[in-house]
C-alpha cells in the first residue's frame, strides 16, 4: 500500500465531470475518482480530497497541479503548485502512457480538442470554435431525448447493422433529422451508430480540419468511454484508435505528471494547503467594480474571511497583497 | 466655427489618427479622439448595431455615442474607399459614415471626406480642401496643413516600425523599449501577430492578448513592425494579388514572418469578418503547406469570459517553448 509513499496529485476541474488522480514516483496511477460537476467545483474538489484521506490517512502528498476549466479555482483552494492548460496537461499523459504518439483526439463534455505530436512534442492543436456541437453534451441531449441512458449509448450503437446517416452540423438540425429517422422506423441501434457518425464527422470538419492525422491515435476524454464513437472514429481514420485505460482522467494525469516535474525541479516544497482543505469553509463572492467604465466582474475567493484569490479585473487595481499571493498566478487569467 | 472636433477611437483611428490631428492642428482646430473601447462603451455600440456587422464596427458605434453623449456637435468620420492606387479597404468602411448617420441622425454634424486613392490624386486633394474651407481655410494653408499631417503621419509609423506601441495601448509601453527579454531558464520566444491594426491595437477588443503574452515572457512583434519594403515584396509572393490593403499587408507579413522563421504566428481575427474569411484562410493553408512554423488562430467577438483565449494562449505559447527547447 502506498500508505507512507509521497504521491503527486492531479486535479481536472471540468465542465461536467471533476476529476482526482494520485501518481507514484513510477508515474503509475494508484488511485482516481472521477466526480461529476454539477456546476460547483468547490464542494466537488473538497469531496475529492476527502475521499481520498479516507482511502489514504497516512499519505503524503509531494506535489499538486490542476487543469481544466476550473483550474485557477481549484488552485488557489487546494495551494496548487502548477496550474496548466488542458491541452498541455492531455499532451503531457498521452506522451507518458504512448510515447510514440502521433494524434490526441480528446471529447469531453463542452469542448473538443486535437493534439498533433511528433516525437514527443506538441506540433499542432486545435479546439472547437463557437460550436459545441461535436462534444459530449451532444451525445448527451440526444441519449437523454431518446431516453436511454448515456453509459448504454456504445454499446447499443455498436449493436447497428444498417448505419442510418444524420446530419451533424448543429444539434438543432440533427435532432430533427433523427426524429424524421424515428419516424419512418429505423432501429435505435442504427440511429445511435449513425449519431456517432455525425459527430465524427462534424469533429473532422470543425477540429480535425486541416491537420496531419498520423497513427498511434489516441481517444481520450469522456466521450472516449463509448464504443460507438470509438468506432466511428476508426472508420473515419482509417486506423486503429486507443483509447488508454485512464482515458477519462488524462487531463489529471497530466497535471499530476507537470506538478511532479515542476517541484522536484525546483527543489520546492509544494504549496499544498493539506487534507484539511476539504473541511475548511470557502467563500466566494464576487462583485462587479465601478470604478471604470470596463464594470469587471470581480471574485473573491477566501477561507474563513481570510481573502486567499482573486481574479477577473482588466487591471492592477484588485490584484491581492504579496502576503497573500503564494498562488501561481502567473500560469493564470488574473 | 467649432474648433473641438471629435473622432471615434475605432477602426481607421489605429492607422491614421497622427495625420488627422496634426492636420486640424495646422488650422487651429483640436481633433480629440473617445477613450479607449470599455465595456459600457462596447454595451452602447452592440445595442444599437444591426445585426450580422462585425465586432470591430460595433466598436465604433459605441465610440461614436460617446462623443455624442460627451457633448462633440461635430464629428470627424472620413469614408475609406482606398488608400493606395488599385486596393481598396474593406467595404464596410466604404459604407461606414451611412450606417453611423442612419443610427444616430443629426445629433451631431458628422465631416465625411471621402479618400480614395483610387481617383486621380486631384480628387483626393480637392476633398482636403473642402476640409479645410469648411474651417474658413485658406488653400494654401490647407496645403501646409496637409504636409504637417503627412510628417506625423511618417513619424507614427517610424515609431511603430522600431516596436513602440501606440500610445493608447496597455502593452509595452512606448518609453519602455526593452529589448528581448530574456528570462533565466527560459529562452527568448517570440511571436508574430496577423490581424487589423484596430483589433492589435485595441486592447478591450482583442482581450489584453500583447499583456497576456508579454507576461508570459513573450515578445511580441505585429504587422508595422516590419518594414514596408519587405511587405511588399513579400506580398508579391502570393500567386495572386490581393486587393485589400490590409489583408495584403497581412499575406506580405505572414510570408516575412516565415523568412524570418520566427517560431509562432497568432492570427487574430474578428467573428463575422469579410475580409480575413479570405485572407485568414489563405493563410493558414498556404503556411500549413509550406512551413512547419505553428500557428494559431484567436476568434473575437463580444464575448467577455476570457478562458478560452487564455487556454489557447498558453497552450500555444507551451507548444512553442516545448518544440525550441527540443
Amino acid at each position: 500500500m502506498p500508505d507512507q509513499e509521497s504521491l503527486c496529485l492531479g486535479i481536472d476541474v471540468g465542465s461536467v465531470s471533476t476529476n482526482l488522480v494520485l501518481i507514484d514516483d513510477h508515474h503509475n496511477i494508484v488511485y482516481k475518482k472521477y466526480l461529476r460537476t454539477q456546476g460547483q467545483p468547490i464542494p466537488v474538489v473538497q469531496e475529492g480530497l476527502a475521499s481520498i484521506e479516507k482511502t489514504y490517512p497516512k499519505m503524503k502528498i509531494q506535489a499538486v497541479g490542476t487543469t481544466g476549466s476550473g483550474r485557477q479555482l481549484a488552485g488557489a483552494i487546494v495551494g496548487a503548485d502548477v496550474v496548466k492548460n488542458e491541452i498541455t496537461a492531455h499532451a503531457v499523459a498521452a506522451c507518458c502512457f504512448q510515447p510514440d504518439v502521433q494524434t490526441v483526439i480528446e471529447i469531453g463534455g463542452q469542448d473538443s480538442k486535437i493534439i498533433i505530436l511528433r516525437e514527443g512534442v506538441v506540433t499542432d492543436f486545435a479546439m472547437n470554435t463557437v460550436c459545441a456541437a461535436g462534444t459530449g453534451s451532444f451525445l448527451d441531449q440526444q441519449a437523454a431525448r431518446l431516453g436511454i441512458p448515456i453509459e448504454d449509448f456504445g454499446e447499443i450503437a455498436l449493436r447497428s447493422q444498417n448505419t442510418v446517416r444524420i446530419a451533424g452540423r448543429c444539434t438543432v438540425f440533427a435532432e430533427s433529422d433523427m426524429i424524421h429517422k424515428q419516424q419512418v422506423g429505423h432501429s435505435m441501434a442504427d440511429i445511435l451508430a449513425g449519431l456517432c457518425g455525425a459527430m465524427v464527422r462534424n469533429y473532422m470538419n470543425n477540429v480535425g480540419k486541416g491537420k496531419q492525422i498520423r497513427p498511434p491515435v489516441l481517444f481520450q476524454g469522456g466521450v472516449a468511454a463509448n464504443l460507438g464513437m470509438r468506432k466511428a472514429l476508426e472508420e473515419e481514420l482509417n486506423c486503429p484508435v486507443v483509447v488508454p485505460p485512464a482515458f477519462d482522467v488524462m487531463g489529471a494525469l497530466g497535471a499530476a505528471l507537470i506538478a511532479k516535474e515542476q517541484v522536484e525541479y525546483s527543489n520546492q516544497l509544494t504549496r499544498f494547503r493539506g487534507f484539511g482543505v476539504s473541511e475548511r469553509s470557502f467563500q466566494v463572492d464576487t462583485f462587479i467594480c465601478s470604478h471604470c467604465a470596463n464594470h469587471c466582474e470581480i471574485v473573491n475567493i477566501s477561507i474563513e474571511q481570510e481573502l486567499v484569490a482573486r481574479w477577473g479585473a482588466r487591471c492592477g487595481r484588485w490584484n491581492v497583497k504579496e502576503k497573500n499571493s503564494k498562488y501561481p498566478h502567473s500560469d493564470s487569467a488574473s | 466655427m467649432t474648433s473641438v472636433v471629435g473622432m471615434p477611437r475605432a477602426l481607421a483611428y489605429h492607422d491614421y489618427f497622427p495625420f488627422w490631428e496634426a492636420f486640424f492642428d495646422g488650422f487651429g482646430v483640436r481633433l480629440t479622439a473617445s477613450p479607449p473601447t470599455n465595456k459600457a462603451l462596447v454595451h452602447e455600440g452592440v445595442r444599437r448595431a444591426v445585426d450580422g456587422t462585425c465586432f470591430p464596427v460595433k466598436i465604433l458605434l459605441g465610440h461614436v455615442h460617446w462623443l455624442i453623449e460627451n457633448g462633440y456637435t461635430t464629428i470627424f468620420l472620413p469614408r475609406f474607399v482606398s488608400v493606395a492606387p488599385k486596393e481598396y479597404i474593406c467595404p464596410k468602411f466604404m459604407g461606414l459614415p451611412d450606417m453611423v448617420q442612419a443610427t444616430f441622425g443629426t445629433k451631431a454634424k458628422f465631416l465625411v471626406p471621402t479618400i480614395d486613392l483610387n481617383l486621380p490624386k486631384k480628387c483626393f486633394y480637392e476633398q482636403i480642401q473642402t476640409l479645410g474651407s469648411e474651417f474658413g481655410c485658406s488653400p494654401k494653408q490647407t496645403k501646409l496643413a496637409f504636409r504637417q499631417g503627412l510628417e506625423a503621419l511618417r513619424d507614427y509609423r517610424d515609431a511603430l516600425l522600431k516596436g513602440r506601441w501606440p500610445a493608447n495601448s496597455n502593452s509595452q509601453n512606448a518609453d519602455n523599449n526593452q529589448p528581448t527579454l530574456e528570462v533565466e531558464g527560459k529562452k527568448s520566444l517570440k511571436v508574430g501577430l496577423l490581424g487589423h491594426s484596430y483589433l492589435i491595437y485595441d486592447d478591450f477588443a482583442n482581450m489584453h492578448i500583447v499583456n497576456k503574452l508579454q507576461n508570459m515572457e513573450v515578445e511580441v512583434m505585429t504587422v508595422d513592425m516590419l518594414p514596408d519594403e519587405r511587405i511588399d515584396a513579400q506580398s508579391l509572393a502570393w500567386p495572386k494579388r490581393m486587393f485589400w490593403t490590409s489583408g495584403r499587408r497581412i499575406l506580405g507579413a505572414a510570408r516575412e514572418y516565415v523568412e524570418m522563421r520566427i517560431p509562432g504566428i497568432i492570427y487574430v481575427t474578428a467573428f463575422a469578418c469579410g475580409t480575413d474569411s479570405l485572407t485568414a484562410e489563405l493563410v493558414e493553408r498556404t503556411l500549413r503547406r509550406e512551413s512547419p512554423i505553428p500557428q494559431l488562430i484567436l476568434n473575437l467577438d463580444e464575448h467577455t469570459g476570457e478562458a478560452g483565449i487564455v487556454t489557447r494562449l498558453e497552450a500555444f505559447v507551451d507548444m512553442l517553448r516545448w518544440r525550441i527547447n527540443r
